[in-house]
């Protein structure tokens, strides 16, 4: 028997939400991830998001309200579905508070990650408002890619990372590797506190 | 394991658990003890899953092969290629020349090593680092005679004779949908068949095609149309498509992908395959529809019907879309004062691109292909499959199952090719080549193509 590709992802989805982000203590011997300061230059490039609209990433990103971003796509089924679980486990840890912070992945599959592909993409990790994905042509995520020092040529050596722009001053927090929610939700808070 | 005496380790093997039934493998997964009893490492997690989301992990895992697939057995490694016979033997010669010189290297690289090399440690190195082949590989040619209705039964006969592991390349004229069906019934990988037809689907799984075909075209021009800003929200389009293989899937791509936006259904004429698209019925629709864009799916509309529309007395339509694929060269027959609203979709890289990366692709003779001057479209159609082969030959290793097969070349890099701007696959993605130009005609008799869209348009 066959399992649609679909399912397949839907399942992965659904074993990383459940399981694979568990609360580990954060105690600082256990961090795997890398964690530092930078400062990026967005780029004046128009994407396109999941609805098939046209936005602007210079006014989505240089906002008052924290914003995350990621570099995923859209069929991946390794590390994009446990960055993607982060982003839910997030949302649903702010709950109301989940308009308060701008979630944003950009794909680096941009030849396939048409809106359609997108939308399904957000509708299986049952993303609430406030998470947009983004494509493009290739010589924008290009530019994307390396204005945050994220550069992917090839969607296969793709590589976990998060960056949350601080709000106040504008500065990003990189963070670098897999992280737990509980990691996530307190870097989010450090990064975003007043 | 065992308990802790200090003798020499068992020879024999731990006692085997009982085969897992999905209740003790459901429970299993959640509890992390097995059906003897036995607790499982931490490391493996524990899935608290529910019912159904548990039954769907439980399919999945049945879904997978425990044993190789057909096509295999100690010695070789069974491919077979498809050709139609609607074609000339120069459609597909050079196709075959190159995919039984791929064979033919592959083998003598292996018996090379077989018989140079003594040391079984220094060959499994090599077999290791994807050097040698597991198997000798095989190449059969499964000639398909007559209509396509009859083609299902021809290749269940070559298919019982002689089961293989996977169709490579192979190459049609007209349809493939009979092929296509067959590998899905037969769970038989089919990679990159040279057709312009290829069946449309989002969730068949065993045939990768390099692209779309003409379908991609249709979906192109309706993606171009829809982010034109001069195009109105509720803008007309008069569609004319002939009533032929090609032009109607240039019309159910577009007809798709605009649907999908939302958009008005296109107004839409149908010309019967005898039939030719006058230059008096083509001004008489532009004059009684007034589109704001005619899309023609017709290789009859050129020299005459779309030229006449500059006539006097008859008001043009803000744009015309048409298909190079389907009108071939005669694209380049447009006269000059019509090419401004002319749009052409181009799914392949342009000439000019193009001649600067032969020297790239072929100059050094990449792989084996080696070839003159003058590389032909077989030659460069072939190049991603034996790209693509090479590749996942050498990350199969001794994994002759066909889903891991297909696994592999969907987590493979993106091919670097001549004749499309980038071929890519992903978990699940079917067609390699996404793109596809708008491209209109430069002035006078030696136009140029000039590039109105990237390659991907969204
Ligand atoms: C959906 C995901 C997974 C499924 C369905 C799965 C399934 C299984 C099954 C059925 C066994 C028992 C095999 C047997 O009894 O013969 C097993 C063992 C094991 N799995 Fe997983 N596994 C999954 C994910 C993982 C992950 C993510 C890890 C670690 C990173 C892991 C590590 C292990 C280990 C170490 C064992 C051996 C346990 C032992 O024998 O003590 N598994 N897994």
């Amino acid at each position: 028997m066959r399992i649609p590709f679909h399912l397949k992802s839907a399942l992965v989805a659904i074993l990383l939400c459940v399981c694979i982000l568990p609360a580990r203590p954060a105690q600082a011997a256990d961090i795997k991830y890398k964690r530092s300061v930078e400062r990026y230059n967005v780029p004046d490039v128009v994407l396109i998001n999941q609805d098939g609209k046209k936005v602007r990433l210079q006014s989505l990103l240089n906002s008052d309200v924290p914003v995350i971003v990621d570099f995923i796509y859209g069929t991946c089924t390794t590390i994009c579905p446990v960055l993607s679980a982060g982003y839910v486990n997030l949302q649903r840890k702010l709950d109301a508070d989940s308009k308060k912070v701008r979630l944003i992945s950009i794909t680096i599959d941009p030849e396939n990650d048409s809106p359609k592909v997108m939308k399904e993409y957000l509708k299986r990790f049952r993303a609430k408002p406030g998470w947009d994905f983004l494509t493009g042509s290739r010589a924008d995520i290009d530019t994307v890619m390396r204005a945050f020092n994220a550069y992917i040529p090839d969607k296969m050596s793709h590589y976990p990372l998060n960056l949350i722009r601080m709000p106040k001053g504008g500065s990003w927090v990189r963070l670098f590797g897999l992280m737990s929610t509980k990691e996530f939700m307190n870097e989010y808070l450090l990064a975003t506190a007043k | 394991m065992g308990v802790a005496d200090k003798g020499p380790p068992s020879p024999q093997p731990p006692p085997a658990r009982p085969a897992y039934t999905d209740e003790s493998l459901a429970a299993a997964l959640r509890g992390g003890v097995d059906p003897s009893g036995r607790v499982w490492d931490p490391v493996m997690p524990r899935y608290k899953l529910q019912d159904d989301d548990m039954a769907i992990l439980i399919s999945y895992l049945k879904s997978l092969s425990s044993e190789f697939s057909p096509g295999v057995d100690a010695a070789t490694l069974r491919f077979a290629t498809v050709i139609t016979d609607d074609l000339t033997p120069d459609r597909y010669q050079e196709h075959l020349n190159l995919l039984d010189n791929f064979i033919r290297r592959t083998n003598e690289r292996t018996n090379h090593i077989e018989n140079e090399v003594r040391n079984p440690r220094v060959k499994r190195q090599l077999m290791v680092s994807g050097r040698v082949a597991y198997r000798k590989l095989s190449l059969s040619r499964w000639m398909l005679k007559g209509a396509p209705e009859t083609w299902r039964s021809q290749l269940e006969e070559y298919y019982r004779k002689e089961p293989v592991f996977a169709l490579i390349g192979g190459v049609s004229g007209t349809a493939w949908k009979p092929v296509h069906d067959f590998c899905e019934s037969n769970h038989l990988p089919c990679l990159f068949p040279q057709t312009d037809f290829p069946v449309i689907s989002e969730t068949d799984w065993y045939t990768l095609y390099p692209s779309k075909g003409y379908y991609q075209e249709g979906e192109t021009a309706a993606r171009f149309l829809n982010r034109c800003d001069d195009f109105p929200d509720s803008g007309k389009i008069l569609m004319i498509t002939r009533e032929s293989r090609e032009g109607i899937m240039l019309n159910d791509g577009f007809r798709d992908t605009w649907r999908a936006f939302g958009r008005a259904e296109p107004f839409t004429v149908r010309i019967a395959e005898k039939e030719f698209l006058s230059p008096e019925r083509l001004a008489l629709l532009v004059k009684t529809e007034k589109p704001d864009a005619v899309v023609i799916w017709d290789n009859t509309a050129l020299p005459e019907a779309i030229n006449s529309l500059t006539a006097p007395g008859i008001e043009p339509p803000n744009k015309i879309i048409v298909s190079s694929g389907f009108l071939d060269l005669k694209f380049m027959e447009l006269n000059d004062n019509i090419r401004d609203i002319t749009y052409i979709t181009y799914p392949e890289r342009l000439p000019m691109d193009e001649k600067l990366l032969e020297a790239y692709f072929f100059g050094a003779k990449p792989q084996g292909l080696k070839i003159g001057d003058g590389i032909s479209k077989s030659a460069k159609q072939t190049y991603p499959l034996i790209k693509v082969l090479e590749r996942a030959l050498r990350e199969m290793k001794e994994n002759f199952y066909r889903d891991y097969l297909l696994d592999i070349i969907s987590m493979g890099k993106d091919l670097d090719v001549p004749l499309y701007e980038r071929m890519s696959f992903g978990p699940g993605q079917r067609y390699a080549s996404k793109g596809c130009y708008i491209v209109q005609l430069g002035k006078g008799s030696r136009p140029e193509l000039v590039k109105k869209s990237n390659w991907v348009i969204h």
